[in-house]
């Protein structure tokens, strides 16, 4: 073959060849030059679709070049595109759609065509909050401080898109919504660039809870900010030395406590303290009764004329009922004896009619309701007897509006009409509505809140008694029922206090507040307005050892504004709540 | 099965009855007291038939001679306190079957028993035991007086013996065993004899609810070893045991150690002996008679943990020759020690005696008539070097 004639041949060859190279990929003998065309540096919200991204494709001579195939694909910074490749058109273009990924920032975005001068090509695009959609709390969930002080730690919110992307701009609304707490700042404040933005708080002068609102549009969120201040130890302590306390109830300008165990002298006395015009207890008198280990609990009836307290240990143990014409000087009336001895006695007026409610105990177990009307005749009758199955027996009651809540260690908790209605029932022919076990076990005591505030009856806080060594060590939590259905209560929160366990509460329903004896952990102070649930610890606004390392205190009662404490160790308390 | 005749079947009765003079200094309530009394009266029928078949029945009558327990410092159980409690008529009614696979088996021995008495856990009943006085901790080291199934194997110098029972500790002398609970508690005891009258035991238990009867209260868990010698050299008898036990109970917020020491020794009629023990004694809520508990308990609370560490030191006297089997030992017994509280609980022994010290003082006359070396709490005839000597 001459020399043209091979050169033809070659040249025949090569560009069918060529043209193979151009059908089947990008680039080709000679390659060519691949350039930006539109669509770099682009910015737009995460998650949305771009402006295309596109590339010019030219052979060596600069002419735009059809049919090469372009790849295409996410470097960096999430998101996609629509199609990993595209091929060139008639201009040389080949173009792709990216969508920025979900998180703020840059996006990189990689064209590359084989053979081809500039390949690889990147696109650099930034992704940029989305609208403003959520609003996050920051820090802790709950905050502490002193009333009247500012809270240490900022209120501080973080706003975001729907992503989680942090968002400037916006206003954020703050609103006190409980407690007489002030922000410190605007009410009306604009995140940084960072999304956050923050108030101060000076919470108020009353010990308590303060919620504080920050909304943006629908979404919003709450902040908890406990303010806390101390007990005050005010009178008492140190007056009861030859005996153990017991319960106590306040009444009429004096106070009665009960006396248990045998110290260096039997449980056998109530103690009546005489209350100071300023609260303060001074011992007036005893009550002495021979035969009996244990005044197990005290209560006066809600007109003031009946001091009744239930007795356990030795021949005479039963229920008492006193006079209280003269509330210094009780007038014995009437007794029931009980061979098995009475645990708890919580009085009620049931069709005018006055109740004692007891826990037989600790054999034969049963709850014993007494019916005190002829009591001032010297007469105590048994209205009914309903009996527990024996798992340590009934430990306390709790009646209100016609229900009796019979916590029954193990057993749980019963609730009886007991004169409600709604189930028939009566002091007589108590009906039981549910009978719950759960709560930790060990159920104890308990107090059914009705809120005045809210008109809400929807928590009973039960207590649980766990193991312990009286005078040094106990255990049992709060338990925060919802018994807003009677017949199905179900535990919704807790409070636990470390290294002690609960015993008696009271009430100041009006401050929505719940006051626990706590054994050795002294006084608790919790505050249980608005929603309960989960662990309330947080809530605690003060507790108190008046004892210090000999305190055990076994109940309490708000009275007169004070709270009158009985510890077994130390002594008959007076103290000014926070 | 062995060969040869079989075992005639034998009938063994034996008693005994100890009159004591003892006085306590301090009592609860701070004064002192001396009582006498008829402790440890029993009547055993020991039988036996057909090589395999045991049975034993011990009669405690302590329910009718110190129902209201026996002056004990630091002592307690089954609602008494510094008193030691009557154990029940029923003390043991056991039917065991020993060796059941005879030679089948080789040098294994297999046995079985049920009825009413010790669960194998711990050391011998105290009751079998050289020193009157009972020890603190005989509700830590023994589980007795329960309707238990048990099984034990022997191999060699390993004896390996396992039971269910009831963990209801009785109230009163004539209750029995509360059935409904039969088979809540288990306990297992392993025994290496290494040498002649020598003996090493781990035991392990769990005892449901043993303070309350319905079976409300808590679960103690218990460990046990012990030491045991028991072997005649150069012509005296020599007798000694060292014990650990700890019952934790309420997920171990109670829990209650005792360490105890004792030896014997005899020559001739004499046999001094003595103790030493340091056990914690958990303080339940008194009655009006301080001696005595609340029973069942109201709550899973104690009133503090008391720690006894005591020394009982005695002598005891065989008397002459048996005559028609009787034996007459006259003893004098005393024991001096301290009480503290460890545990910060209200009930200290500063309230309780009014004194840190404890002590007794006790002499008496102990009559036995063939009640010889019954170890209350071993059953199945395990122990013993050759399988049928067990009488």
């Amino acid at each position: 073959m001459d020399t043209s004639a091979t050169r033809a041949v070659m040249a025949v060859a090569l560009a069918v060849l060529a043209g193979c190279v151009s059908d089947s990929a990008s680039g080709g003998p000679g390659g060519g030059r691949l350039t930006v065309d539109a669509g770099d540096g682009q910015s737009a919200p995460v998650a949305t679709a771009l402006a295309p991204y596109s590339v010019l494709v030219e052979d060596p001579d600069g002419d735009p070049r059809a049919g090469v195939q372009v790849s295409w694909r996410v470097v960096s910074g999430g998101g996609a595109v629509v199609a990993a490749t595209a091929t060139s058109d008639a201009a040389g273009i080949a173009t792709a759609v990216a969508t920025l990924g979900a998180v703020a920032g840059p996006q990189a975005v990689e064209a590359s065509a084989s053979g081809f001068a500039g390949s690889p090509i990147r696109f650099q695009s930034t992704g940029v909050p989305g609208p403003a959609a959520a609003i996050l709390r920051v820090g802790p969930d709950t905050l502490g401080g002193a009333p009247g002080a500012a809270v240490a730690s900022p209120l501080t919110v973080r706003v975001t898109d729907q992503f989680g992307n942090a968002r400037a701009g916006g206003a954020i609304a703050w609103q006190v919504t409980r407690g007489a707490s002030a922000l410190t700042d605007d009410t009306t404040t604009a995140p940084a660039a960072d999304g956050l933005t923050s108030v101060g708080l000076t919470l108020g002068p009353a010990a308590g809870r303060t919620v504080v609102r920050a909304s943006l549009g629908a979404s919003a969120v709450q902040f908890e900010v406990m303010a806390r201040a101390p007990f005050t130890i005010l009178g008492g302590g140190g007056n009861v030395p030859e005996r153990w306390g017991s319960d106590l109830w306040v009444a009429n300008g004096y106070a009665y406590g009960g006396t248990w165990g045998t110290r260096f002298a039997p449980g056998n006395a109530v103690k009546i303290w005489q209350l100071g015009p300023g609260g303060a207890p001074t011992l007036a008198d005893s009550i002495i009764t021979p035969g009996i280990g244990t005044v197990s609990d005290i209560e006066v009836s809600p007109d003031g004329k009946w001091l009744v307290f239930s007795t356990e240990g030795g021949a005479n143990r039963g229920l008492y009922a006193y006079e209280l014409t003269a509330p210094g000087a009780p007038v014995f009336r009437a007794r029931a004896l009980n061979s098995h001895g009475l645990h708890t006695a919580a009085l009620s007026v049931i069709g005018g009619k006055l109740f004692a409610f007891a826990a037989q105990d600790p054999a034969g177990c049963a709850l014993i309701i007494y019916d005190l009307s002829a009591a001032g005749a010297g007469t105590i009758a048994i209205a009914s007897s309903t009996p527990i199955p024996d798992n340590y027996c009934i430990h306390d009651t709790f009646v209100r509006d016609g229900y009796a809540f019979v916590f029954a260690w193990n057993e749980g908790l019963y609730i009886f009409d007991v004169g409600n209605g709604s189930h028939g029932g009566s002091p007589a022919t108590p009906v039981q509505v549910s009978k719950t076990t759960g709560f930790g076990g060990e159920t104890h005591n308990g107090w059914w809140f009705h809120n005045p505030n809210t008109g809400e009856k929807r928590y009973l806080f039960i207590g649980e008694e766990g193991p312990g060594v009286v005078g040094a060590s106990s255990s049992g939590d709060i338990h925060v029922v919802d018994v807003s259905d009677l017949a199905a209560p179900r535990e919704v929160g807790f409070f636990h206090l470390p290294g002690a366990g609960t015993h008696n509460f009271w009430m100041d329903e009006q401050a929505e507040r719940l006051y626990a004896a706590y054994y050795n952990g002294g006084v608790v102070a919790i505050d249980v307005s608005g929603a309960l649930s989960g662990d309330l610890s947080w809530r605690k606004i003060a507790e108190i050892r008046p004892g210090g390392g000999s305190t055990y205190v076994w109940g309490v009662m708000l009275a007169g504004g004070y709270l009158y404490v009985s510890d077994m160790v130390s002594g008959f308390w007076q103290l000014a709540v926070p | 099965m062995p060969c040869g005749a079989q075992e005639a079947p034998w009938l063994r009765p034996a008693a005994q009855a100890i009159g004591v003079v003892t006085r306590a200094d301090p009592i609860p309530g701070g004064e002192s007291r001396t009582e006498a009394r008829i402790v440890q009266p029993l009547v055993m029928l020991q039988a036996g038939a057909f090589d395999h078949l045991r049975f034993l029945a011990t009669v405690n009558l302590e329910g009718a001679t110190i129902r209201d327990g026996e002056l004990a410092p630091g002592a307690w159980g089954e609602g008494f306190n510094d008193r030691r409690h009557p154990h029940t008529y029923a003390h043991e009614l056991m039917l065991s079957g020993i060796d059941l696979l005879g030679s089948l088996d080789g040098d294994i021995r297999l046995a079985v028993a049920a009825g009413k008495g010790f669960a194998p856990f711990g050391s011998d009943d105290p009751m079998s035991r050289p020193p009157l006085r009972y020890p603190v901790n005989h509700h830590l080291a023994q589980i007795l007086e329960r309707a238990l199934i048990m099984a034990g194997i022997r191999t060699g110098p390993v004896v390996l013996e396992g039971s269910v029972f009831n963990g209801d500790e009785p109230e009163r002398p004539d209750q029995w065993p509360n059935m409904d609970r039969f088979g809540d508690s288990w306990s297992a005891r392993l025994t290496v004899l290494p040498a002649s009258g020598v003996e090493a035991s781990v035991s392990r238990a769990k005892v449901h609810s043993p303070e309350h009867r319905p079976g409300a209260g808590t679960d103690a868990w218990k460990w046990h070893a012990a030491v045991r010698l028991e072997r005649v050299l150069l012509g005296q008898e020599l007798y000694g045991l060292l014990e650990w036990a700890e019952t934790e109970e309420a997920d171990g917020i109670f829990v209650f150690r005792s360490w105890l020491f004792e030896a014997a020794w005899r020559r001739g009629g004499h046999r001094p002996y003595y103790r030493f023990e340091q056990t914690d004694r958990p303080e339940d809520m008194r009655t009006l008679d301080l001696f005595r508990s609340q029973r069942p308990h109201l709550e899973n609370s104690i009133l503090g943990t008391t720690r006894f560490t005591v020394h009982t030191l005695g002598y005891q006297y065989d008397w002459g020759a048996p005559v028609a089997d009787l034996h007459v030992s006259p003893f004098v017994e005393g024991t001096v020690g301290s009480a503290r509280n460890i545990d910060g609980g209200l009930l200290t022994p500063q309230i309780l005696y009014g004194s840190d010290d404890v002590g007794s003082i006790s002499a008496g006359l102990r009559i036995n008539w063939r009640l010889a070396r019954h170890r209350m709490g071993r059953y199945g005839n395990l122990l013993n070097e050759a399988a049928h000597h067990g009488h």
